[in-house]
């Protein structure tokens, strides 16, 4: 039976549970049972991103606000303008779709779709709660990481495309930095997959029943995975294919109307399947005080490691491209080596 | 380079920054040849902002001139009037009035400390913080609230009168600049966390377009820029007008020359004004503000030079009076124009991103530059 | 290894002051809904004072017309033999072209053209930005 203090996750088991046995009993086969459920997790994914992006939107101007001395938006939909990311988006709808005179127009079109769909895939290996993970495949991580890399891909072509200076500037820039941040990245987190020996999420998740990796001598891992995880969003300071200062928008000075909007979509889902890795590979995932459910507490981890991602960027100035590149390759290259060898010595000493 | 551009088939790409740039500052245009991301050449083209300000005061009498200097750099136009109200009152051998001459100092520095405080709210957005600008435009409110209470106006003050001020200060101006002094002070302290011990914010601008001493002088620059590259020159100390003499200041200077020296140079002086709006506050008595002069002056023939130190620099007028009641020329030397002549040779070799740097923190206002 | 700790520090540091402020009240002001107080000496559209008989104070002495640096001050004057004083038949004020510098007050002498401290005029067209004596006249 279900009780209101059992999480979504033991509520869709459940649910998953019933429907096998409704599907036995009318003797439905098992490719359309196995569709029904993953078509079902897919649509809610695609509601909860969508919500997700326009909370982070909201959550993006109101912290911004009030930490420079404003209030943000406060007159649409009423409460602390709080449908102002809606009407935006309803903005971004309806506006014209700009394609430049001379830009290479498939390419042009293609870009915002192929930065968007890395970024709902990577949605699907994330462990929410206890059973609500799309698929708890055994390479989960490789999954996220590997779709992430296809994002600089989506931001040079739009940057190549767009036949315009600044955006050539920004993809260059951009393809230069992701793919020299993907390494400590990926390194930092290999610590913990070292402690845990699985790339499964669940089973990252399960090891920090007892205790949070954050404070093991993950430590470490933790703080350069912020450090590449910030750099992977391209949010401040290392916001350089941006960089408003700079290139004006950087590679999506061309872009208006939707597909500008699913640039910006994808940075804010983006940064939620950062801030929602760190939370299970360093935070403990789902894990959490018996009387909350997991995925409150997942999301509760998820949107403090986002403020802190949103508090970097309205606190630091930006980077400059070399100086990015040296303290990438120089300095957190290095350092993520080192928090694999210390990691490797911590393992032999505790087993 | 170029032979290797020959050799491999690449390219100088051109890239037009600005007029319509987020970090121009206005209306300047850079026109860069690139290499990749380094700037082989840079032209800054200017004029976009051009109004005719020294032809149009040929053709206003010298007490609407004031109003028009306003016009000229438009974040400190205090400093403007100051310097469009200095040349007549020279040729006509007036004597302005102490209470006038403290009032002016004040208004002045307090222009000045607001100036720099949009420097270094600009400079942050530059190089890329979004939010010490809100910091510094919350202190500049207040000012720009103190300048509202006495001449009714927030940015175009039209406050000085040849021969004083046209209007005296309100009651509560005194205690609100002190209060303002003892707020602002700790703000400062508040600034140099968030930016100037920052890290990222020295990687940017430690070692960036470095000026030499001979090539500041050559170049003739001046204010914060040249003080950065340690000349001492300061046209409050070395040709002291008004009653600057009386005022006990010190002249920060730099050593380098490079963007983070001219950004601190500046912070520095903002505690020096705040030193010298103290003193004046001080020594500010009851009195006439404005000395008895004619509503439309005539000034005798006759050319005169005068200049102040403005915030961006030196400021100076060059009038030419036929006696008439109108100016027969009116020569500005905006230095924001000065200024900005350098950046053509600084910038060579520079990345994009130091583009910004660079020019954010020679710190130039276009209407001035176009004037 | 001192500076990186160093810069870690100062980078806290940083970070500290925005925390500090995201949770001081902000001092912006919800524009339309609550109003900044302006100072009395506010130099807004202009307006022209009446004296104690209720009739029109300013004797069209044309100071204001001539002080102006941008031309926008214009006015008819004509002599009224009863009452022995000059009027002005009209008094047009282009505020599409007044920068709003004060010189017109500060010069007239029987101090009839005053500043009010409004802030908010605007309008659709140019046209509507001239306005004449029954607008400035209160």
């Amino acid at each position: 039976m279900i009780y209101a203090s059992q999480s979504l996750g033991d509520l869709w088991a459940w649910a998953l549970n019933q429907f096998a046995v409704f599907c036995g009993w009318l003797g439905i086969p098992e490719v359309i049972r196995y569709t029904v459920e993953k078509g079902a997790y897919a649509v809610g994914l695609l509601v909860f991103i969508s919500l997700t992006a326009l909370v982070l939107i909201y959550m993006e101007r109101k912290v911004s606000a009030h930490m420079q001395l404003r209030y943000g938006p406060m007159w649409t939909g009423g409460w602390h303008g709080w449908s102002q990311t809606i009407a935006d988006m309803i903005k971004l709808l309806l506006k014209e779709d700009v394609i430049p005179d001379k830009a290479d127009r498939w390419v042009h079109r293609i870009a915002p779709i192929v930065i968007f769909v890395p970024s709902l895939v990577g949605f699907l290996v994330i462990p929410f709660d206890k059973y609500l993970i799309g698929a708890d495949l055994n390479v989960g991580i490789l999954i996220i990481f590997g779709f992430s890399s296809i994002a600089v891909l989506s931001i040079f072509m739009g940057g190549w495309a767009s036949n315009n200076k600044y955006t050539l500037l920004g993809g260059l820039r951009s393809a230069a930095q992701m793919i020299s941040y993907e390494l400590p990245l990926v390194l930092s987190v290999l610590g913990v997959v070292m402690t845990v020996g699985s790339l499964k999420m669940s089973d990252i998740v399960m090891a920090q029943k007892d205790v949070w990796f954050l404070f093991t001598p993950n430590f470490l891992g933790f703080i350069i995975y912020i450090i590449a995880g910030t750099a992977e969003v391209n949010r401040t300071p290392f916001d350089i294919p941006e960089a408003e200062s700079e290139l004006v928008s950087g590679y999506n000075t061309e872009y208006s109307g939707l597909k500008y909007g699913f640039f910006m979509l994808s940075e804010f889902t983006n940064t939620f399947i950062i801030s929602a890795i760190a939370a299970t590979f360093f935070m403990g995932g789902w894990n959490g005080p018996s009387w909350l459910p997991g995925i409150v507490s997942f999301l509760a981890k998820t949107y403090l490691i986002v403020f802190l991602l949103m508090w970097f960027r309205w606190t630091f100035p930006r980077f400059r491209v070399d100086r990015l590149m040296d303290f990438g390759w120089k300095f957190l290259l290095p350092l993520s080596f080192f928090n694999i060898l210390m990691i490797a010595v911590w393992i032999l000493v505790t087993k | 380079m170029t032979e290797q551009i020959k050799n491999t088939g690449f390219e100088e790409m051109t890239l037009n920054m600005g007029p319509q740039h987020p970090s121009t500052h206005g209306v300047l245009h850079l026109l860069l040849k690139m290499d990749g991301e380094v700037i082989t050449e840079a032209r800054p083209d200017i004029g976009y902002l051009h109004r005719g300000m020294e032809k149009l005061a040929e053709k206003r009498t010298w007490g609407a001139n004031i109003a028009l200097s306003d016009r000229w750099d438009y974040i400190a136009s205090m400093s403007n009037n100051f310097a469009a109200v200095l040349g007549p009152e020279k040729l006509m051998n007036i004597t302005v009035p102490k209470r006038a001459e403290y009032i002016r100092v004040i208004m002045a520095e307090l222009n000045r400390i607001a100036s720099h405080l949009i420097f270094f709210g600009t400079y942050g957005i530059d190089i890329g913080a979004f939010t010490p600008f809100f910091y510094a435009f919350r202190e500049r409110e207040m000012i720009l609230d103190l300048y509202e209470s006495v001449c009714g106006a927030r940015l175009t003050y039209n406050y000085f009168r040849i021969g004083g001020v046209s209007a005296d200060l309100p009651a509560d101006f005194v205690p609100g600049v002190k209060s303002f002094i003892d707020y602002f002070r700790p703000k400062l302290k508040e600034y140099d966390t968030l930016l100037s011990t920052n890290p990222i914010f020295m990687d940017r601008t430690v070692g960036v377009g470095n000026i030499s001493k001979e090539e500041a002088i050559d170049w003739a620059l001046s204010g914060p820029n040249i003080r950065a590259s340690g000349v001492n020159f300061d046209i409050r100390k070395d040709d002291a007008y008004s009653v600057y003499n009386e005022f006990d200041f010190n002249i920060p200077t730099g050593k380098n020359g490079d963007c983070f020296d001219r950004y601190m140079v500046r912070m520095n002086e903002m505690k020096e004004s705040a030193r010298i709006i103290e003193q004046a506050i001080e020594k500010l008595e009851p009195g006439d503000i404005i000395a008895k002069v004619a509503k439309v002056v005539r000034p005798p023939a006759g050319e005169i030079y005068t200049h102040v130190e403005a915030p961006k620099g030196e400021l100076g007028v060059y009038c030419i009076s036929d006696g008439s009641t109108l100016p027969y020329r009116y020569k500005v030397r905006g230095p924001s124009f000065v200024n900005l002549a350098i950046l053509q040779k600084m910038l060579k070799g520079l990345k994009i991103a130091d583009v910004v740097a660079v020019l954010g923190s020679i710190d130039i206002v276009l209407g001035e530059v176009d004037r | 290894m001192i500076k990186i700790f160093k810069y870690t520090w100062a980078i806290l540091k940083g970070m500290g002051i925005t925390f500090k402020y995201f949770f001081i009240r902000p001092v912006t002001v919800q524009y339309p809904k609550e109003k900044v107080k302006i100072s009395s000496r506010w130099r807004g559209t202009l307006k022209q004072l009446r004296n104690e008989k209720g009739e029109e104070a300013c004797d069209g002495c044309r100071i204001c017309e001539k002080i102006c640096p941008v031309n926008c001050i214009s006015m008819e004057v004509y002599k009224d033999e009863k009452k022995n004083r000059r009027f002005t038949s009209s008094y047009v004020v282009n505020f599409g072209r007044c920068m709003f510098c004060g010189l017109c007050v500060e010069a007239c002498p029987k101090k009839c053209l005053v500043h009010t401290p409004d802030f908010e005029f605007c309008a659709y067209d140019r046209e509507s930005l001239i306005l004449a004596k029954d607008k400035i006249l209160r």
